[in-house]
């Protein structure tokens, strides 16, 4: 019986020290520009999408290009490696997932936050 | 007003039910008699409730907020009615809808084994607490009471409608399952908790399985159908991302198998008490933390789908119900530990099938474990004041598939054990050779395919040692009676299930291709080329949704594909909605998914809102700001009325570097014919010229409409863009075994569900 609770608490140690290891290597922060541009590790960062600098899908390459500016109001080139998210248009904030090659940032993802239809509504009423 | 009235209503006659039956010592006492009676009221008023929104969501009646906000008089009747739970407040009267009905069922149920009392009042302070949520995020309020400036007197004549994205039948299907297998998840808690307060752990864990059977290919379904949305319509590409919503839903289900497991321990050994306690407490548990994860919008920047942020009261009060209820769970598990310690004392033997099948259960816990972490990561920095963060995909794949290998191994080395007593490890081996030959030549078939990774060899091995000797048992039990195999068809469909994952998204094939009308590309060895559209739903006015037929030609196969581009008013039409289309083959799909229309010309151009700017690419000192439109010619201002062609401005604000003049662009319309021809205007010291080139009309909202510039060069002439339509395209290698893995799985547990009810009468004395 002892053996067993042995044997039964090193593996349940061995599982949570590995867990815990790989759980911050797959670990990705929210940081800004600045900070991301200082490493090559990949970040996720939160910000506005520059509407009044050019923007392109580039249907060759699938990449889409546009400036981003973080909460630090530090602007950047973002290459999004895919298509212009449907609603991309639409959002009050982008969520941008990737690292820092040369001088632009290299996104795999891109989350967008909408205003509810609801807000969107009201604030054109309001205006 | 009156569905406000009877939700309050509710919450007190929910409070009333609660302290009847807690005051009640025991069957058919007269505050045990109130209580039914109350609970009775209590369904018959959210039944009620419930209607009424119904009612009011059919009969169009959009002076009420939540209803305006959702629904429209555009769709269809089955859409109508899904708009019901299409927000918070609806989806949270859903949940209670369903947790009142199953409580009807419960009432009487635990009143045949004398376990009415506790249980449901224990059962009825969950709609206590779903009751007062209702009463904070109603579905009842009034577009005024919302919107304080808006005027009372004015009804306004349709709603906002849906999402388009979630127009599909599937928002009809999968809400409600999923609902169904939370409320049907949440009886084993209040059985279990009034099981400690009664200080009986055994016959709750009888009563119990039952629900937890019926959670489990429910929650199950649910999840799976949730996926194939995803996969079907949505064009993610896969059926799985382990988004923080997807995960949150999956953590009750792993809990519910776990105790599928672990009480077929206990009911035939007599072990693994404080486990199921415990393991009923967090699957009511997650159930909770996937409702305060998905709506209280905490993961907002870290999840694929919307949140709405729901209001400090909302959040505290899911928090609090969260709280509360855990608490209360781990509270009677401490007063109790002792007292269910001294009562069972077994020796789990490491040569037997419970023993092996406890294994399994560890490993369900271990993905729980690893998906809970992951997903609440970002809130863990967010409770430890570290920065935002989140986890990668490949966190849950590199754990889950180990894992995966073990729970196949674990299963089919299991059934060559006996129960409690022990078979030798050497006896049980020497008895699974055959099938373990079998795994290892068709392994070896599998790596001559082209399978290199070790992980990868390994669970094709161990899925198929599972795969075959679940085959054998549900022949050999199966032939009987088939219910007496439906947790060998349940393992059956687990392994195909992974198999299909595995298969479907590691040896996925994918390309890339543009394609203009009529123009073709090669990719994956097919030919795809794209012959015409087609507009479909052109009853709808709010949309101009088309079928793009692909012909794809190769490898033996000639046939059209279809995905679907339509553009919305849901988001004014600024850029397009895509569904994919499917090819499907018994051992592939054919997944063709659009994502980005283009058009193509020899020269820069640029769509331009108001307030819009262009910054002109060979010369990034020259930019052209859209202010608005000149409408007066076409107004009959200058005395084009009558004439057929009339001049359409866009006056624009032309940057030069440090200097700005205000100028309008022309373009010639004809009125008949809708010919529309830009007038070029030369800029002075550039070698470019600037057109009006086009107008994007915004029929809902003139003011949104947009104008196209271009850039032209100076010799060149205008030409006609082409459309030219980019698709993702790709094979999904075996992906029909993950719709089969899942079908099996909830076929065998629907199987399994019977036995325990029948059982219940014998095993329980009263």
């Amino acid at each position: 019986m002892k053996k067993k609770y042995i044997i039964g608490t090193v593996i349940a140690v061995a599982f949570t020290v590995v867990a815990i290891l790989s759980f911050d290597s797959s670990k990705i922060e929210y940081t800004n520009f600045a900070k991301a541009k200082a490493t090559e590790k990949t970040y996720q960062i939160i910000g506005t999408w520059l509407k009044d600098k050019p923007s392109n899908y580039d249907n060759k390459e699938n990449t889409f290009t546009f400036y981003m500016c973080d909460d630090k109001k530090d602007t950047a080139c973002v290459i999004f490696h895919g298509a212009k998210p449907n609603n991309f248009d639409m959002a009050t904030q982008v969520v941008v997932k990737g690292s820092y090659t040369k001088n632009n940032f290299h996104a795999s993802e891109i989350l967008t936050k909408c205003p509810s239809k609801y807000e969107a509504e009201m604030k054109k009423a309001g205006s | 007003m009156i569905g406000k009235l009877i939700i309050i209503l509710s919450f007190v006659i929910a409070l009333a039910t609660t302290v009847a039956y807690f005051i009640s010592k025991g069957k058919d006492d007269k505050p045990n008699k109130i209580g039914r009676y109350l609970y009775l009221t209590l369904f018959l008023l959210i039944v009620l409730a419930s209607g009424i929104l119904l009612s009011n969501i059919l009969s169009f009646n959009y002076q009420y907020t939540y209803i305006w906000s959702y629904s429209s008089k555009l769709l269809p009747l089955n859409l109508l009615i899904s708009s019901f739970y299409a927000g918070q407040e609806g989806s949270f009267l859903l949940w209670t809808f369903l947790i009142s009905l199953a409580g009807v069922f419960l009432l009487y149920y635990t009143k045949k084994y004398n376990f009415e009392h506790k249980t449901m009042a224990f059962y009825t302070l969950i709609l206590v607490f779903l009751t007062l949520l209702l009463i904070i995020k109603s579905p009842f309020n009034f577009i005024w009471e919302s919107f304080p400036d808006v005027d009372p007197n004015v009804i306004p004549p349709n709603g906002r409608g849906l999402n388009p994205i979630l127009e599909s039948y599937w928002i009809s299907i999968h809400p409600p399952i999923l609902f169904s297998g939370y409320a049907v998840l949440s009886v084993p808690f209040a059985l279990a908790v009034a099981g400690m307060f009664k200080r009986d752990y055994t016959n709750w864990a009888i009563l119990a399985t039952p629900w937890v059977l019926t959670a489990s290919a429910i929650l199950g379904f649910g999840i799976m159908l949730g996926g194939f949305w995803a996969y079907e319509t949505l064009g993610w590409g896969g059926f799985w991302g382990w988004d923080p919503v997807e995960n949150s839903s999956l953590l009750p289900w792993l809990m519910s198998i776990t105790l599928v497991h672990t009480l077929l321990i206990q009911k035939r050994t007599g072990g693994l008490v404080k486990t199921n306690m415990i393991l009923a407490i967090f699957g009511f548990i997650f159930v909770l933390y996937a409702t305060f994860l998905t709506r209280s919008g905490v993961l907002g920047d870290t999840s694929v789908h919307s949140f709405v942020d729901p209001g400090q009261l909302v959040y505290l009060l899911l928090l609090i119900f969260l709280i509360v209820f855990t608490l209360i769970g781990l509270f009677f598990f401490a007063i109790r530990f002792k007292d269910m310690s001294s009562k069972v004392k077994i020796n789990l033997k490491y040569d037997t099938r419970e023993f092996f099948i406890t294994l399994g259960s560890v490993f369900i816990v271990a993905v729980t474990l690893i998906v809970f972490f992951g997903t609440s990561l970002p809130l863990f920095q967010e409770i430890l004041g570290k920065p935002k963060a989140a986890v990668e995909t490949s966190f849950y794949n590199n754990w889950s598939l180990p894992l995966a290998i073990l729970m196949f191994l674990t299963n089919a080395f299991s059934l060559y054990l006996n129960w409690k007593s022990s078979t030798s490890i050497g006896t049980a081996l020497k008895n699974s050779l055959v099938s373990l030959g079998i795994s290892i030549i068709l392994t070896i078939v599998v790596i001559f395919f082209g399978v290199k990774r070790l992980d990868h060899i390994l669970l094709f091995f161990s899925s198929f040692f599972s795969i075959i000797i679940n085959i054998v048992f549900i022949f050999r039990f199966g032939r009987k009676k088939i219910r007496l195999a439906g947790s060998y068809i349940s393992h059956l469909g687990l392994a195909l299930l992974l198999l299909g994952a595995l298969t479907s998204s590691v040896f996925v094939s994918e390309k890339h291709i543009n394609l203009k009308n009529f123009s073709s590309d090669e990719a994956l060895g097919y030919k795809f080329t794209l012959v015409g559209r087609d507009q479909i739903q052109k009853n709808m006015p709010d949309r101009e949704k088309f079928k793009y037929h692909l012909k794809v030609q190769g490898k033996g196969v000639n046939s059209v594909v279809s995905p679907i581009i339509y553009w919305s008013d849901f988001n004014e039409r600024q850029s397009p909605f895509f569904e994919p289309g499917i090819k499907r083959y018994v051992t592939k799909d054919l997944y063709v998914s659009p994502n980005g229309i283009s058009l193509e010309y020899p020269y820069p151009s640029k769509d331009l809102g108001k307030g819009e700017t262009f910054v002109v690419p060979s010369d990034t000192s020259f930019k052209i700001s859209f202010i608005k439109f000149d409408m007066s010619a076409m107004m009959g201002g200058g005395g084009h009325a009558d004439k057929k062609v009339v001049p359409m401005g866009a006056i624009c604000e032309l940057i030069n570097g440090n200097s700005s003049v205000i100028d309008t662009l022309f373009a010639e319309l004809n009125m008949e014919t809708g010919e529309f021809n830009p007038i070029m205007k030369n800029i002075p010291g550039k070698n470019f010229k600037l057109g009006f080139t086009r107008f994007l009309n915004n029929p809902e909202n003139i003011a949104l409409s947009k104008v196209e510039i271009s850039v032209l060069p100076e010799e060149q002439g205008i030409v006609h863009p082409e459309e030219v339509i980019s698709f993702q395209v790709s094979t999904k290698p075996f992906i029909n075994l993950v719709w089969l893995g899942v079908i099996f799985i909830v076929i065998g547990l629907v199987l399994t569900i019977k036995r325990p009810v029948q059982e219940n009468g014998k095993n329980i004395n009263g």
